[in-house]
Formats: C-alpha cells, structure tokens, sequence
C-alpha cells in the first residue's frame, strides 16, 4: 500500500511550466497543538444531520448500558458498534419555530438558540462547528467544511429558505456557503498535493512560518500579488459600507484569506520537499497508510444518492486524514426535502412521508431512509476504522454526531431527538446506550464533543453541563 | 437606526394635514398605541399571539408600535380583516372585546396600515451590497467574454429568502464562496485565452514596434474593468491592477500571461462580485441613484444580466436621472428576448415552477413521466410567460389564456392532437380547461405528490401564491386522522379531508382552501386530465365559505377571476421584492397602490407594472449606509 497520493495540481495561473505535480515533504506537523496532546493526533469533530426525524420505535435500543442490540435503522453499525454511544432524551428547543416545524430545525440545531422568525435569515448565534473552527481551524489549511447534496427550498410561514438548507453559521447573519459537488471540492481541497497524513507522533520542529517568499516560483508569486491586491482595495471598500454590508466583506476577506493560506501550503509543501528525503518517509510508512477511497471524476452531483454521499464522506475522510480541516458539517439533504428514494423502492417525497399520520406504509418507507443513510454512515466509519492512525485508527481520533433536530415530522417535536455520538474522541468510550432519563440540551453534548478535541467551554447555547463527565 | 426612522415617521405623520393641527393632537392621543392600543391588544389578543405561543403563526407582541406595524402589512392587514369579520377573539374566547374597543382598534390599524403620504416618500429601504447570485454571475461572465459558460453551476447554493436568490440580505458571502470564485475565473480565463473571438476580444491591444507593452496592458486592463464592473474605474486602481502586471513582468512572464493575472484579479474583485453602488457622501437624506447604477438596477432586474452599451451609453451622459429615460429604457429592455430572464428567474420563483427540476413522480406509477416531458413542462411555462412579458400581454392570462406552448409529447400528454415533433409551438387552446398557469402540467406537477395527486396543498398554491394570501400553518398537535371507516373499510382523501374539516381547529383554514384544491381534481400528479380514480368518476367540484360553488377547472378559473385584484396585488409585490432585492417596508404600499391603479388603467398589461416600478421612488433612490 502506498503512503501518499499524487494529484493534479488544481487550476491557477495554469500555463505548461505550472502544472506539475508537487512532491510532498513532511513539515506539516502542526507546531501549535491547541487542542492536541503531545504526540498524538488531534481529535476531529463532525456534525451530520439527517432531516425529518426518524422513526424511534426502530432506532432507541431497548436496553439501556453496555450491552444492548442494535435496533433495525442502527443494525448497519454492528462493526464499529465499539465506537457508538447512543443517546436518547437529548432535546433541541431552540428549534422550535414559531408555525414552522421545519426551517428552524436544521437552521437552529447547532446554534442552540432561536432562529430568528424572518425572511432575512439570522440565526441565534454562531453554530458550533465555527466555534471549534474559530479555536483551531487556524491549524489547517481548511478551517471547516460545511458539506451537503441537495440545494435548499424556499421557506414558509415567514421564515427564509435559508434556515432549511443550513446549519453551520459563521456568524448569525451569515451562514457558511455549503459545498455539494465531490469534484470540485476534491479538487479545490487536494488538488496538485500529494496527500500525506501528518507524522503525530513526531512533535514538530519547524514553525507556522510562511512559505519564503524570495524562493516562490513564479506562479505563485504573482498569484499572492493578485490576493494582496484585492485584499487592500476589498479593504478600502469596507469604510463606505453599513454594518450590515460590512459581514459580507468580512466575509469576502477570510475568503481571500483561505486562498491565501493553501497558496502559501502548498508552496511550502514544494519548498520543503527539497529538504525531506523520501528514504526517510518509507522507514516509518506505518503511521500513514492509505485509505481506500472513492475519489470523484465528473463534474456535478452525481446521479444516484448513495454515491454522491459516499463521494462527499470519502472527501471529509480524506481531509481528516491528511490534516487538511479537524472540523466538518455534512447534511443528508435540507430539512423538508421531497427527495424520493426510488432505488429503496421508496418512491414518495420524503417530506410527505414523514408527515407519516402513523401510517404502516409511510412508516415502513419512512424506515427504509433512515436504515439508509445510517448505512453510509456505517460506510464512512468502517473507513475510518482501517485507517491506522496514532497508536489506533482514525475511528478513534473522532467525534462525530449524527442525529436531527426533529424527532417526528407528524408532530414537529423536538425532544427525545434520534442522537448518536460515533469515534472513539480520542479516549476509549463508546458501544454504550446511554439514556438521560429525563429531557436534556443537545448543547451539552456539544460541551463534551469539544472537551474531547480539547476545546473546553463552559457553555454553549442552552447547554447545561456535560452529559459524560 | 430603528429608533431613528420611527421617530421620522411619527413626526411626519404628526405634521402631515398642517391645517389641522388640532385634529391630528387628539386623533393622535385616541390612537396613543402605548397608552390606548396595547392595553386593548394585550388583553384579548397577546394571550395567543407573543413571542412564544404565536398561534396560527401571528405575533402580534412583536410589533411594539406603530412603525413595526406599518412595515408588517401582511400581518396587520389580516387583523384588520378578522376584527371586520368578527373572526378574533374566537368566539369560544371568554374575553371578548366592547364594540367600542374593537371599533378603537379598528380605527387605529387603519391608520397605521393606510394613511400614506404618497406625494412625499422618502424611505428608498436600507441601502444593501448585491452580491451577484449564481444566475447572474453566469450571465455577467458570458455578456463580459462572450462566451456561452456557465462557471457557476456548482457554486454553494444562493440563499433564498421570500422565495428568491436575489434578496441582498440572503446573498451572504462565506470564504467558499471565494474560493469558487477564485477557481471560476482561472478556469474561464483559460477557456477566454484560448478562443481567439473572446482572446481579441478582450486583448485588444499587443505590444510591437513603437507600443510600450506596459501601456498597451494598461488600456486592455482599463477597458477590461471597465466593463466587468460596470461602471468606469478610477485611475488609482488601474495602477494597484498595474502594480499585478509589474510582478509577473518581473517574473519574466509573456505580455498575455501578465494580462491575464491583472484580469483574474478583476473578476475576484468585490467590484466585480457585489453591486457595490455610489455613496453620495454630502447628502443628508435620500438621492437618486447615479446613473451607471441605475444601469444596474434596470439591466440586472428585467434581464438578470449586466448593462448593454445602450444602457452603458446613457449612464455616461448621465441620463439615466430622467425617469421619462428609465421608463423608456425599461420597455426597450422588456422587448429584448433578454426578458426571458424575468421569466426564468423571477415568474419561476414566484410561481414555484423551478421546484419541478428536482420533482421525481413515482416512476412505477408513471412511466410516462420522462425527462424530455419534464423539460416541455418547464418550456411551456417559461415560453407563455416569456411571450406575456415580451410582447405586453395582461397579466391576466397568467390565471386563464386561450393559447399555450406545446410540443408533440406535452400536447399527447394533453390530450390535444395537431402539434408534431420536439419543437415547443404556440397552440391555440379551443377547450378551456387548459389555459393560464393553474393549469399547466408543470404547476399540476410540483403540486403534487410523487405518486398521487395533494389536494390541500394544491388549495394552498392556488391561495398563498394565486391569490397572494398564504393561509397560517396547521395548529400544532393536530389530532389523529381516523384512517379508515367505523366499518373499516378505507376512506377516500376526500372523505378524509372531509373528516378533518369538522375539526373547528382545522375547518377555518381548510374550508378556504379546499375547495381550490377539489376543483383541481381532474388532474392527475403529472397533470393528466383524469375523468375516474379507482373506478369512481371524479368529483372536482367546491363549495367556498361565502357560499360560492363550482365544478372543474373551467368553472373555478371563472372564480379566480372575480378575485383578479388579489391575484394583481400578490403578483406585484412579489415582483416589487424581487426587483428591490429586499423584503417590502411601509412606504412600498405606495408603488404597490400605484402598481394596481397602472394595471387596472391599463388592462393589466404587464408593461403598466414595470413602467411603475422602474421609476417608482425605492427604485430610484437610496440613502447612506448608517453605521
């Protein structure tokens, strides 16, 4: 198995002399270990969130503790059940809407505050995805990806259409811009790199230094001359604007920013490599062995919904493993979407099937999508599983939720919520059932999956305290 | 900023009749809203409608006085209507307010809601950065190279805010946005260098004997900017554009490489990226928008598409201040097939009929169902309005038309014979049962299910998007539907819905909606006339709550018209937020009335509505952002 992948250099300043591929080299050790223990690999944090519910008669084990069956959604996560903890009676009340059983939910759930009643979007607050991404996305090359499959939909009952199809925010007025198509982000995210995962159990001697300027090729110095260009005249723009305007050309500058810093990586990932013998790579080839993934070839959304998500997981893999982001979001579709799934032989919308009236026939359908897209959750941690990592595997180095901010579309209730946290958070735990007994915050969840990457905050949103300590 | 523009509308209202005065202090105190109107308020209304419990999805708490209210119209406006109607407090309330203080309230929102000042607007709305969104982007790339591309298909999805991409509040600017952006132009560069029309087109100049290549950049990338932001480029940021020029040539980069740099700058500019229009720094209130902004404002609303050299022209001679110019300039823009736009991106918004791109009827059910009828369903719809528009037909027969668009599959779908082959044709309609939006296979269509036809949600399109008056939400915890008889055979969906409409909680809002959704029966979930369903003959008839009945689509197109200013009103303040960008505020109520008065004056052509609206005040002007 080999340790690195080669791949082509993505678009920039293209001409002949640009477009080889650049060797790696071994510098990428981050030398600023917030949120890292000495020697070992970060924790990385993912939210996934599936709309309209679930149906809890097939997903709430019967038992509570250590050994407990898996219930028919949840059966596919048999193989890594020792990395699952199942959490019943968490509750999102900051996704109650005013009218509205949906637009808040997605909008609202990593928030843990009310998403304001309006057409023009603001959520409560920011999500908790950019909270972590605040504290370490400086560490990589991207801070968090915010990832999905379907566009949205407009909204109803005086909420926008933007709460339905987001759930990470940057800020409360603006939402990260999600990312849905596997080629384009592969090749924005891994183009012209060669892919390696991070030595962790070596501590880093190198610092944050930027790339050399003096020794940049060509290419790449002009194209630092185009960013410091916009940049200043983006900045000479902000004094004539209303605070309002001002987020969005705040935003425009973390983008060039972002540009900026995988410019400035990838130049000096090419710099390096001078300096890094790949003799020496080959002696410790244990750490980084290579995932066996999808990687995506035409542009576009795929056709069939189980490889457009296996594109988008096998990506988010991918990132965690090279160290390109700790941090991402990934959403199955937006809240309310009438995305029928003909090749489960569920042909309805799936909307109108949650709204389900206790139905057998919808409730059966209703199960088949939700057993579905555990299945490609099972998929993405049985991968991750395999891959070595650290003393133990990737699986281990995650915390992952999965979950919605609904239980029942029939009655738009926000509590008893389907939960699961998967990985091992850097610490063994897992292959639990764990029932609150009584109504409690998903926030507090938050606090623990942020305790595990070493992120401690006292409160988040409507949190409480830690459900596991 | 809020404080400040209530206090503006207070002491306008307070001073409009100045002769009288005295009138105005007393009315004034009688509708005092915190002294007189949100004691009223707060006792027979706020029990249901705060910021917690808000049944029926009204908040009435939230507007805490008379400028909050103002600029809610919808809400107010439906207060109005159920105090008219003794429809609230219900009736089962215990507390019910004295004819006296129902009459006070009625008194008071009437006013609030009505009394404008037309001849004196002055709230062109907060100004606000556009971002261009995916469709326009598309659009201002292809008009700057002249190519056929479409670099932002996979760009993150727009926001949508009132059911639009083209809300400046929801065009929001995340740093993968950028990214895209960044990735987007080396990649259309790329393809514009190597197109030799598009390469001369944009390099009009090349370094030789006696031309310094430095200056010849200079000109390329001048007129490039020029035109890529739409409006001309001070002379101190061609020289930071320069300055990019300087370090390739340094880098020993050719003439066209060093140019190209300067351009993918260009197109992640903000300048480029965002409608970023003229501060006029010594003015106090609101002025008209300058001239090459007004040149964005018409071209991006009527064609989602940048200026053209006309528009470009006018704006240099700063003629675009006239609105006798606009009025002109925007019918000229509406003959232009470029129009197409407002039906592609504003008809298809509004009516829902983008919804049908990702629309999957059950294929076991619907076999029929293939991806060439799909894109007929989507052409007829976008042909009838792109013809309504271009050619100034009423508005009108967007509820009911004796012509339609039509290929040999649609037509066969129809049931019409005569059309052949894949061409999309105008067809002349004899049997009315086709004819106007309701009743094309596309609106049939996304009001479905995938596998059977909803008759409550097609109710409610007819109502919220028809008629412009979207009903409130279900209650919450709505009781469980008995599924099947006491005999236990099953229900029919309408015996059903019938069931459910005993239930007062429910029967208000179904009882008007219903109805619309029965008279539409005929068409199966892809939009098929159906005459029997599982053996039955198909019942499409509808009793409204005033008593109204009708049978079938012929007869309910006839009640659709009766309510014809409904449909008018909601269809132009759909367009007014559309083309403003922004969700509509207090003083807008003038350029709807103005809308409304130009149409019925005019036969409902649409030209009365664009003409309105292009020189309506928000159109027109804006004001400095506050800090």
């Amino acid at each position: 198995m080999s340790s690195s992948w080669l791949l082509p250099r993505r678009t920039f300043l293209k001409s002949a002399s640009a477009s080889i591929a650049l060797p790696f080299l071994d510098a990428m050790v981050p030398s600023n270990p917030v949120g890292r223990k000495k020697g070992k690999p970060p924790v990385r944090l993912g939210w996934f969130y599936i709309p309209q519910g679930a149906v809890m008669e097939h997903w709430k084990p019967k038992t509570t503790g250590k050994d407990f069956e898996l219930p028919s959604i949840l059966k596919s996560l048999e193989p890594v059940k020792n990395r699952i903890l199942v959490i019943s009676d968490l509750a999102a009340d900051h996704c109650k809407g005013q009218g509205a059983g949906h637009e808040p939910s997605t909008g609202g759930i990593l928030t843990g505050y009310k998403c304001k009643h309006s057409e023009e979007p603001e959520a409560g607050g920011i999500s908790i995805d950019q909270q972590a991404a605040k504290m370490i996305g400086e560490q990589t090359m991207v801070d968090a990806l915010t990832m999905g499959i379907d566009p949205g939909h407009r909204g109803d009952h005086g909420y926008s259409g933007t709460y339905l199809s987001h759930m990470s925010w940057r800020s409360p007025g603006t939402p990260a811009a999600v990312e849905y198509t596997p080629k384009e982000l592969f090749d924005r995210l891994f183009g012209g790199r060669t892919l390696r995962a991070p030595k962790w159990e070596e501590e880093s001697k190198t610092s944050t230094r930027k790339a050399n300027t003096s020794a940049m090729n060509a290419d790449d110095q002009i194209g630092f001359s185009i960013l410091d260009m916009v940049h200043e005249d983006a900045r000479s723009l902000l004094g004539k604007l209303g605070s309002n305007d001002r987020a969005k050309m705040e935003g425009y500058l973390d983008g060039i920013r972002s540009i900026e810093k995988r410019l400035d990586l990838v130049e000096k990932e090419n710099q390096e490599s001078g300096s890094s013998t790949s003799a020496k790579d080959k002696k410790t080839g244990k750490a980084s062995s290579r995932p066996d993934l999808m990687i995506p070839k035409q542009a576009g959304r795929p056709a069939l919904y189980a490889d457009h998500v296996n594109l988008m997981l096998d990506i988010l893999v991918m990132a965690f493993w090279s160290d390109t982001t700790r941090i991402g979001t990934f959403l199955y579709s937006f809240e309310k979407s009438g995305r029928s799934y003909p090749e489960l032989g569920v042909s309805g919308s799936h909307h109108s099937i949650s709204h389900h009236d206790d139905k057998k026939e919808n409730l059966d359908k209703l199960v088949k999508i939700n057993t579905h897209h555990m299945e490609l959750f099972a998929r993405m941690l049985t991968n991750m599983s395999r891959i070595e990592e650290g003393d133990g595997t990737l699986l281990d180095n995650v915390a992952l939720m999965y979950g919605s901010g609904i239980e029942n579309s029939n009655k738009h209730n926000h509590d008893n919520l389907p939960m699961i946290l998967a990985g091992g958070g850097g610490v063994s735990s897992g292959g639990h059932h764990l029932a609150m007994g009584k109504k409690t915050p998903v926030c507090n969840l938050y606090l623990d999956m942020m305790s595990m990457a070493g992120l401690e905050i006292e409160k988040f949103g409507d949190s409480t305290g830690r459900l596991l300590k | 900023m809020m404080r400040f523009a209530s206090l503006l509308v207070l002491l306008l209202v307070s001073c409009a009749p100045i002769f009288a005065g005295d009138e105005v202090a007393k009315k004034d105190e009688r509708l005092s809203y915190d002294r007189k109107i949100q004691p009223v308020l707060s006792k027979y209304c706020f029990g249901c409608h705060n910021d917690e419990k808000s049944k029926g999805d009204i908040n009435l708490q939230r507007d805490e006085n008379p400028t909050l209210i103002a600029n809610n119209r919808k809400v107010w406006s439906t207060v109005l209507q159920v105090l008219d109607n003794n429809e609230m407090p219900p009736k089962s309330s215990k507390k019910q307010p004295s004819d006296e203080e129902r009459k006070l309230l009625r008194e008071f929102v009437d006013y609030t809601l009505n009394h404008l000042d037309c001849d004196k607007q002055d709230d062109p709305g907060r100004p606000a950065v556009r971002r261009l969104n995916r469709t326009e982007y598309d659009n201002t790339v292809r008009a700057l190279f002249g190519l056929e591309v479409n670099p932002a298909e996979h760009f993150s999805p727009d926001g949508l805010s009132y059911g639009f991409d083209t809300i400046a509040d929801s065009l929001k600017v995340a740093p993968v946005q950028v990214q895209q952006y960044f990735d987007a132009a080396g990649k259309v560069l790329d393809t514009a260098f190597k197109d030799r029309a598009a390469y001369n087109r944009i390099v009009f100049e090349q370094p030789g004997p006696g031309k310094d290549g430095k200056e010849q950049a200079r000109k390329v990338i001048a007129a490039f900017a020029k035109n890529a932001y739409r409006k001309p480029v001070d002379e101190a940021h061609i020289d930071q554009l320069m300055g990019i020029y300087d370090v390739a040539n340094k880098a020993k980069k050719p003439f066209n490489m060093s140019v190209r740099a300067m351009m993918q700058a260009v197109l992640i500019s903000p300048r480029f990226l965002m409608r970023v229009e003229d501060q006029n720094e010594k003015a106090n209130g609101p002025y008209p928008v300058s001239s090459y902004d007004m040149a964005s404002r018409l071209s991006y609303f009527i064609w989602s598409s940048p200026p053209d050299e006309e528009l470009l022209k006018l704006a240099s001679e700063n003629k675009l201040q006239d609105l006798a110019v606009i009025e002109q300039q925007a019918l000229r823009m509406v003959k232009d097939p470029r129009s197409r736009a407002l039906a592609e991106n504003f008809a298809s918004q509004w009516l829902q009929l983008r919804n049908l791109k990702d629309h999957k009827p059950d294929a076991k059910i619907f076999p029929q169902f293939t991806e060439s009828l799909r894109e007929a369903m989507l052409q007829e719809a976008y042909l009838f309005i792109g013809e309504l528009i271009r050619y100034d037909r009423p508005i009108l027969d967007l509820l009911d038309a004796n012509y339609t668009f039509l290929n040999e599959e649609l037509a066969n779908h129809y049931g019409i014979s005569g059309v052949k082959g894949p061409r999309m044709q105008r067809v002349a309609l004899t049997d009315r049962r086709r004819g106007g939006v309701v009743t094309m296979a596309a609106t049939l269509t996304i009001t479905a299910d995938p596998g059977r036809t909803n008759i409550p949600r097609r109710g409610n399109y007819v109502m919220g998007t028809i008629f412009g008056i979207p009903p409130p939400p279900p209650p919450p915890d709505v009781p469980q539907l008995e599924a099947a008889k006491k005999d236990g055979a099953p229900k029919t969906l309408r015996e059903t819905l019938e069931m459910h409409r005993k239930n007062p909680e429910c029967a208000s809002c179904h009882a008007k909606t219903d109805p619309l959704g029965f008279g539409l029966e005929n068409f199966d979930a892809i939009g098929r006339w159906v005459e029997t369903q599982e053996g039955k003959p198909i019942d499409a008839s509808g009793v409204l709550p005033n008593g109204e009945s009708f049978n079938g689509p012929v007869e309910m197109k006839r009640i659709m018209d009766k309510r014809k200013d409904d449909f008018a009103r909601g269809m132009t303040e759909s367009l007014l937020i559309y083309a403003l960008g922004r969700g509509l505020i207090h003083q807008d109520e003038c350029v709807v009335r103005a809308s409304m008065a130009a149409l019925q004056k005019d036969r409902y052509k649409f030209s009365a509505l664009v003409k309105t609206m292009v020189t309506s005040y928000p159109f027109t002007h804006r004001r400095n952002a506050e800090f």
